[in-house]
């Protein structure tokens, strides 16, 4: 063979490993009668003969080069892959699976799914108690930081949840939130607009930012910090957002649509590009509460009470067609179960069809058009995919996702409830009877309106006589200010309140009387419920002398009386109260096995706080809503529980009237063994009512029970109801097995980023297009590396991140010459060494190289390999050579969808092998696999090129398939949006034309141009947004080879 | 470099596929007016491209040569040998051969360094008959005390061990060359002070070429075969001009010796870990502890490696003699630890002597290995030393490193810790092109200084000793 004319620059590659390209360096050596050239690899240089390498063709497709033998290996799979995975917004990639420090819960992962398909930008988690709503939310951001880049979260929560917020997100996904008031809010949102600040991460509360009464009026008395914000907020938010990620927790304290908590969300709604509600509470569906949340979410979607109840029952047809489907056979009378036919689909879905909301439905049009056959509807996967389709022909029900405790298999813990009723000591029974009387006089002489004032003393009392005693005998002197009796109904009843003026007169009663109740020391000497408690925590600590024990009582002073007299016998407690300022400090305490045994706890403190390392709850006290007791109990029966059962101790006195709602009301519904399921909106206001009744009305005994029962049964009846209704929830709410499947099947398919991938792809870029650049590894086997840019690298990369406000989030791109220590790992928290720096699929190196890479165009790679894989690391798959191609599908409507499609066939004789199947045969190689030397070998090359040619036609046809599908999918979507954003319109312009009226009335020139101003502003706004709705109604679609080759499986054993 | 970059860039620039496809008629339409219908989904335009024009046909399947080094660790007791296929580049794939049950119960991939001569007439691996003969590899090493028969035995033990080498090469891999020519070259290792002889350089030489040629009949060895094959080897050897290559015998250019020491650092020189400057290397063996020190820097004209040896020692102690000082007692220790301490001390002065100033005062990277080095008397004594000597000079201390272990070798059955035994094979199976460059000690004087390498690459960071010293 004559020498090839190497002159110096020629592009070569190695043809028994093409993924390896070079240049010639013009340099070549004799050896022994041979000629070797130099090439330059991008990792260095090297000697090559003649005969090993060969010039680069011009035109090159994948399949010549399986023609031709040009194998790549194991190496250009991966780095194929990785390249895909990293810079793309896959669909089925969940890119927060395995980046964060939480640990694997698969329904954790339904919300940002729901999230990424709701067309609200929106959506509202109404989750169980317990599930890790917080987690769900955090998921959700990180979801968006990585396919969107993100900055400028905020959170928004209860004062007594802002530690817990800041801890979690620091700790669990590597986002360091402040806490701000209002005035450092609004600093910072200043500062965005401006642009001298480019990350937003606010943690702030209720109660600090929400405006006062008038804050947008003329109104001398609205120069509070709240209030300022607010008039802020309301300026800009016809502008471009402020917020990409508003997250509410606790959502349902905005229910109330005239609440100013309810219009601080509403305000900031408008300035937040995307929304995450989280709602524990129940949610009775019909509610005017599920609405009002709705409606925050998405108000143009979601803008009347009774659009809900459509899209419920346009639902109904829908949701019986996707059980049936899944399901797969149908009910009938005279037969039984049977298959499921296309004519009951049909059927079914004509129904559907003809509720006015789905009239013009296209994917629904499409599915009775194309409908499946009797044939296909007999495959189990098939049924699956045609489920999810039907899930997704209403959008709408994106924008709700609930997970229940029961539907969590991990969550089963058994509750073994003891109720403990007390006999009153002789001293107690005294004053109990005086005070209750007392009260009652009183509350009857001032009308019966202020329930929960008269709540409060009883209340007291049925927590510890003594400490009521002792707190009225004690403020005596003092004067109670009106917040502590704000707060205390608070703890009580859950209630945010503007203080009362009648607080003062009863507290006076009250104490004026103290020493006419009964004698102090008498009351403590026999405390008839601390003896109790002494001899139960004894007893318990005996035989279980490591663990932790949690008490709650809703009355501050019995926690104080309790720490004393326990200190006193020796027994080592700690208390949590609502305004302790360092709440995570008393609890790291608790937590730590040389700390004190008991956690004495408010109600208040415990918001919020995980408790599931003890397994054993004592209710010194009842609160006489049962959501309260519920919320107690999550404490430690809550994801994280490992014990299988958990003990809770209820202690109340005998022959009062908490011993009858004790045994008439919880014990009846079984309150405590079972979790409540959500009932809060109809228990509280069925409770306030008894409340006021047992109250108020001298009742006998027998009166009072008759009065429970009641309660009780009508309890009985809505929790029955709420069973029904909740059955009904799946018509709104998605379904989420197949969701679940998915995400489960993320997991095992490993369709993750790992550090050893970014490793490679940072490496090969900087290679290929910086060299100078050095990463020096420091130690073998570790994935640490000591690095420094080349200079021009350096000077690029300043550019970028300067130019994207990421100075702050790296060191590599400063000046000095010294290396700096990076890690890479995938994992945005976990880590405590702060000198090395974290390179994960966020780092600005990685968007960087993204960025720069995204420029050149996608064909970088080798794409065509020749590998091996050993059968023990996909057992059921038969041993063999498979074919496979792999092509990166990617279509632009109004969202932008990437799927990479894999289709596997046997090399010799056998069936394709699709979607799930095919993904993890590929992407278990390009990770477990191993290199086929001389693979052409091995194998006849005119029977792979006609099974390759098989598999691309069949993508080819999968491929159609898909996008007409998304087709309608897309139309529906723009359909929804447009819709959305007129309604929007129209309601801002309403808005904004009385504002305007109201100027021009009040003769202000300057307010009038400026309200024009904005009507302008949003009309132009809205325009542009129509005609990007309109632009995205066209589906662009294209299709690239990304890689494809021969897998032999072998057993290696 | 920068013309390389840009080349690159172009090359990329090149490979750019079309963005997306929007249909062609689909730009033509005006966007309807807002109706209250809504509109029906466009149906999406498959994605035709025009007609393409017929391919070239397709080159044919170009069959490539295969270029495999044998790299032959010649050891005292055992002999390791690692295969590697340059096909794929210079780090692409290498096999540790496995001896199977000539090789050592411990390990398959050692065969020890003994053969069997039944005194008549043939020599084999294996013991059925005849006298065993090991330490083969010092007679031929000892100029004055060198016999005949030494230089036969080890030449016919290489050529047993090549035999077997290539039997099992090709019972494993043989398919996968099965259509290819092969393009054979061997590299055999020496003890790096003999490495500046160059009768000895020459002698090893003409035992490898005779036993590389032997290896190549299947007719049991004699001596007498031997004998032939030497002699011819010596001829072919000394003649000035490109001889004729006899039958069996490789090409000159293709065998070669190559130090042990820079041997067994070669993997580190061709990985990420590398740094340019100075290196210390400390090798305690079974009976020897062998110490090196060289200057690594790469040149920057052709790109070549280059070693400049400027100390290489050999002392008789290492495994055993801690062994029996332990038997012996406290004294024997005491003995030892200033033998060893010394050695290092003396070495390190060495260093800084010849010419080495300030690259010798910001310390150098030591590997320490061998079957010694898990030993931690000697560990402790080396910390010991890089303690007194940043405390009373000038020297900032060594880098304490580890050979890497390489991605590409294949030796399954081999454990982490013995790995360290296959680093001298492994580096020997690089091509002595790629190697680069060995400049022994006693040439070094000679020389004007290296240059100092122009990337900024020889800052040295002190990690804490500890690190390194692994399990």
């Amino acid at each position: 063979m004559p020498p090839l004319p190497l002159s110096p620059g020629t592009l070569v590659r190695l043809i028994a490993n093409p993924g390896r390209t070079g240049v010639t360096t013009g340099r070549s050596r004799e050896r022994a009668d041979r000629i070797y050239w130099q090439v330059m690899f991008p990792d260095g240089s090297e000697w090559a003969l003649e005969s090993q390498i060969e010039e680069i063709p011009d035109t090159e497709d994948p399949i010549d080069q399986l023609e031709t033998g040009r194998l790549g290996r194991i190496i250009d799979l991966r780095r194929n892959l990785t390249f895909i995975r990293l810079n793309g917004q896959l669909a089925n990639l969940i890119y927060s699976m395995d980046t964060t420090n939480t640990d694997f819960y698969p329904h954790q992962f339904k919300p940002v799914l729901d999230f990424l398909n709701s067309p609200s930008n929106g959506i509202l988690i109404a989750d169980e108690v317990g599930l890790g709503k917080t987690i769900e939310a955090g998921l959700i951001w990180t979801e968006l930081r990585s396919r969107f880049d993100f900055r400028r979260l905020m959170v928004l929560c209860p004062a007594m949840l802002r530690e817990k917020w800041q801890f979690e997100l620091k700790n669990k996904f590597g986002i360091s939130g402040e806490i701000l008031d209002a005035k450092e809010a609004l600093k910072q949102f200043k500062e965005s607009i401006s642009g001298q600040r480019n990350e937003l991460s606010i943690i702030a509360s209720f109660q600090g930012l929400r405006p006062r009464r008038g804050w947008n009026e003329d109104d001398s008395d609205n120069n509070d910090n709240a209030s300022k914000l607010a008039r802020f907020i309301d300026e800009v938010a016809y502008e471009n957002p402020l917020l990409d990620l508003l997250i509410i927790d606790e959502a349902h304290y905005l229910r109330n649509p005239e609440s100013m908590t309810s219009k601080l969300g509403r305000l900031l709604r408008q300035v937040a590009e995307n929304i995450t509600l989280l709602s524990a509470t129940p949610i009775q569906l019909r509610s005017r509460d599920l609405y009002q949340l709705l409606n925050l979410v998405d108000q143009s979607t979601f803008n009347e009470p009774t659009s809900f109840d459509e899209i419920l029952q346009a639902n109904r047809p829908l949701i019986m067609a996707r059980d049936m489907v899944l399901r797969g056979w149908v009910s009938n009378e005279a037969e039984g179960r049977q298959q499921i036919s296309q004519q009951d689909l049909l059927s079914t879905l004509r129904d559907a069809q003809s509720h006015s909301l789905l009239q013009d439905n296209r994917q629904l049009k499409h599915l009775l058009e194309n409908p499946p056959t009797d044939d296909e509807l007999t495959n189990n996967e098939y049924r699956a995919y045609l489920a999810n389709r039907l899930e997704n022909v209403n959008l709408l029900g994106h924008a709700v996702t609930r997970t229940r405790k029961r539907d969590v298999v991990s969550l089963r813990v058994r509750r073994d409830v003891i109720p403990e009723e007390i006999p009153l000591s002789e001293p107690e029974e005294k004053f109990y009877e005086k005070v209750t009387n007392l009260v009652r006089e009183f509350s009857l002489s001032h009308g019966v309106h202020e329930g929960f004032l008269l709540v409060t003393p009883q209340r007291q009392m049925s927590s510890c006589m003594a400490a009521s005693l002792e707190q009225w005998e004690k403020t005596r002197k003092e004067i109670i200010s009106e917040n502590a009796y704000d707060e205390q109904a608070y703890e009580d009843l859950g209630i945010i309140k503007t203080p009362s003026k009648t607080f003062g007169p009863l507290t006076s009663m009250l104490i004026n009387e103290a020493s006419n109740m009964g004698d102090l020391n008498e009351l403590t000497t026999h405390d008839s419920k601390f003896n109790r408690l002494r001899n139960i925590l004894r007893d318990y600590l005996n035989r279980n002398p490591n663990e932790k024990i949690v008490l709650f009582a809703y009355f501050r002073p019995t926690l104080r009386y309790l720490k004393k007299r326990l200190n006193e016998e020796g027994i080592e407690s700690i208390t949590l109260m609502g305004g302790d300022a360092n709440k995570g400090e008393i609890l790291r305490n608790f937590q730590d096995p040389s700390g004190p045994k008991v956690l004495l706890s408010s109600e208040v403190a415990s918001e919020g706080i995980d408790l599931q390392f003890s397994k054993f709850l004592i209710n010194y006290d009842l609160p006489w809503n049962p959501m309260k007791v519920e919320q107690r109990i999550g404490r430690i029966d809550r994801l994280g529980q490992d014990s299988p059962n958990i003990k809770i101790w209820n202690l109340f006195y005998q022959n009062t009237i908490d011993s009858r709602i004790y045994t008439r009301l919880y014990d009846r519904l079984r309150l405590f063994e079972n979790t409540l399921g959500d009932l809060e909106e109809v228990l509280g206001d069925e409770i306030q009512k008894l409340t006021s009744d047992l109250l108020t009305h001298h009742l006998t005994s027998e009166q009072e029970i008759e009065r429970i029962e009641q309660s009780a049964q009508a309890i009985a009846n809505l929790r029955n109801r709420e069973e029904v209704l909740e059955g009904e929830a799946g018509n709104l709410i998605a379904h989420g097995d197949y969701i679940l499947n998915q995400v489960k099947a993320s997991r095992e398919l490993e369709r993750c980023i790992t550090g050893e991938d970014i490793w490679v792809y940072i490496k090969d870029f900087f290679d290929e297009n910086y060299t100078g650049s050095e990463f020096i590894r420091v130690t073998d086997g570790e994935l640490l590396f000591d690095v420094r840019l080349s200079e021009e690298a350096k000077i690029k990369f300043e550019e970028f991140v300067q130019s994207n406000g990421m100075l702050s989030q790296t060191n590599l791109a400063s000046t000095h010459t010294r290396a700096i220590r990076c890690r890479f790992a995938n994992k945005v928290a976990g880590f405590t060494d702060k000198t090395v720096e974290v390179i994960n699929q966020f780092h600005p190196l990685v968007r960087f190289s993204s960025h720069k890479i995204k420029e050149f165009g996608p064909s970088y790679y080798h794409k065509t390999v020749g590998v091996k894989l050993p059968s023990s690391e996909l057992p059921g798959f038969p041993i063999g050579v498979y074919v496979f191609f792999v092509d990166l599908w990617s279509l632009q409507g109004v969202r932008s969808i990437e799927r990479l499609n894999f289709v596997v066939k046997p090399y010799n004789h056998g069936n394709f092998i699709l979607e799930d199947k095919a993904e993890q045969l590929v992407t278990t190689t390009a990770r477990k696999g191993i290199d086929w030397i001389g693979a052409e070998n091995f194998v006849d090359i005119d029977s792979i090129m006609s099974t390759a040619n098989d598999c691309i036609s069949k993508s080819e046809e999968m491929y159609n398939k898909y996008v007409q599908e998304i087709a309608d999918e897309n139309n529906d979507r723009a359909d929804l949006q447009e819709k959305s954003i007129k309604n929007h319109l129209a309601r801002s312009l309403d808005s904004l034309n009385n504002v305007l009226q109201g100027h021009r009335t009040r003769g202000r020139e300057a307010l009038v141009r400026a309200t024009e101003g904005r009507i302008t502003a949003l009309i132009n706004r809205v325009d542009r947004q129509i005609l990007r709705i309109n632009d995205g109604r066209e589906l662009k679609h294209h299709k690239l080879t990304s890689c494809l080759g021969i897998i032999s499986l072998e057993d290696f054993s | 470099m920068g013309v390389f970059d840009f080349l690159f860039k172009w090359i990329r620039s090149k490979k750019t596929e079309p963005k997306f496809e929007t249909p062609p008629e689909a730009k033509a339409e005006p966007k309807p007016e807002k109706k209250p219908a809504p509109k029906p989904t466009p149906k999406p335009k498959p994605n035709l491209k025009p007609k393409p024009k017929p391919k070239p046909k397709p080159k044919p399947k170009v069959e490539v040569d295969a270029e495999l080094v044998v790299g032959f660790d010649f050891g005292t007791a055992f002999s390791k040998v690692v295969i590697r296929d340059y096909s794929h580049g210079i780090v692409g794939k290498s096999y540790a051969v496995s001896f199977g049950s000539l090789g050592s119960s411990m390990n398959e991939y050692l065969i020890p360094a003994r053969i069997f001569y039944d005194g008549g007439n043939s020599i084999s691996l294996s013991s059925n008959s005849g006298e065993e003969i090991s330490n083969l590899k010092l007679g031929p090493l000892n100029h004055q005390s060198c016999s005949e028969e030494d230089d036969q035995f080890a030449t016919g033990y290489i050529a047993l061990v090549l035999r077997e080498t290539r039997r099992w090469f090709f019972a494993k891999y043989g398919d996968s060359y099965k259509n290819r020519k092969i393009i054979w070259s061997l590299n055999i290792g020496l003890p790096s002070r003999s490495y500046e002889d160059e009768e000895l350089c020459s002698k090893f030489r003409s035992l490898a070429i005779a036993g590389w040629a032997l290896s190549n009949e299947s007719e049991p060895l004699t001596i007498e075969n031997i004998n032939q094959k030497l002699n011819i080897a010596r001829n072919f050897l000394s003649q000035s001009q490109q001889p004729r290559i006899p039958n069996g015998f490789l090409h000159r250019g293709d065998i070669n010796v190559v130090p042990e020491i820079i041997a067994e650092v070669v993997g580190y020189a061709k990985s990420d870990l590398r740094v340019d400057g100075l290196h210390m290397v400390l090798d305690i063996g079974a009976s020897t502890t062998d110490l090196a020190s060289f200057i690594i820097h790469q040149d920057n004209d052709n790109l070549d490696d280059n070693y400049e040896i400027l100390t290489a020692e050999v002392k008789n102690f290492g495994v055993i003699s801690f062994d029996n000082a332990k038997n012996e007692g406290h004294g024997s220790f005491e003995n030892l630890r200033r033998n060893f301490y010394t050695f290092i001390g003396d070495t390190n002065r060495e260093m800084r002597d010849i010419r080495c100033g300030n690259d010798w005062m910001r310390g150098f990277p030591l590997f320490l290995c061998g079957g010694g080095a898990k030993i931690k008397f000697y560990r402790d004594t080396v910390k010991t030393i890089n303690r007194n000597l940043k405390s009373t000079t000038s020297f900032s201390g060594f880098n304490f490193k580890q050979i890497p272990k390489p991605g590409d070798l294949e030796a399954h059955a081999i454990s982490i810790d013995s790995y360290h035994r296959l680093a001298v094979a492994y580096g020997l199976s690089f091509r002595k092109l790629d190697i680069g460059r060995i400049v022994p000690k006693s040439v070094i004087s000679d020389m004007p200084p290296p240059p100092p390498p122009p990337k900024t690459r020889t800052r040295y960071y002190q990690d804490k000793e500890d690190h390194y010293w692994g399990t």
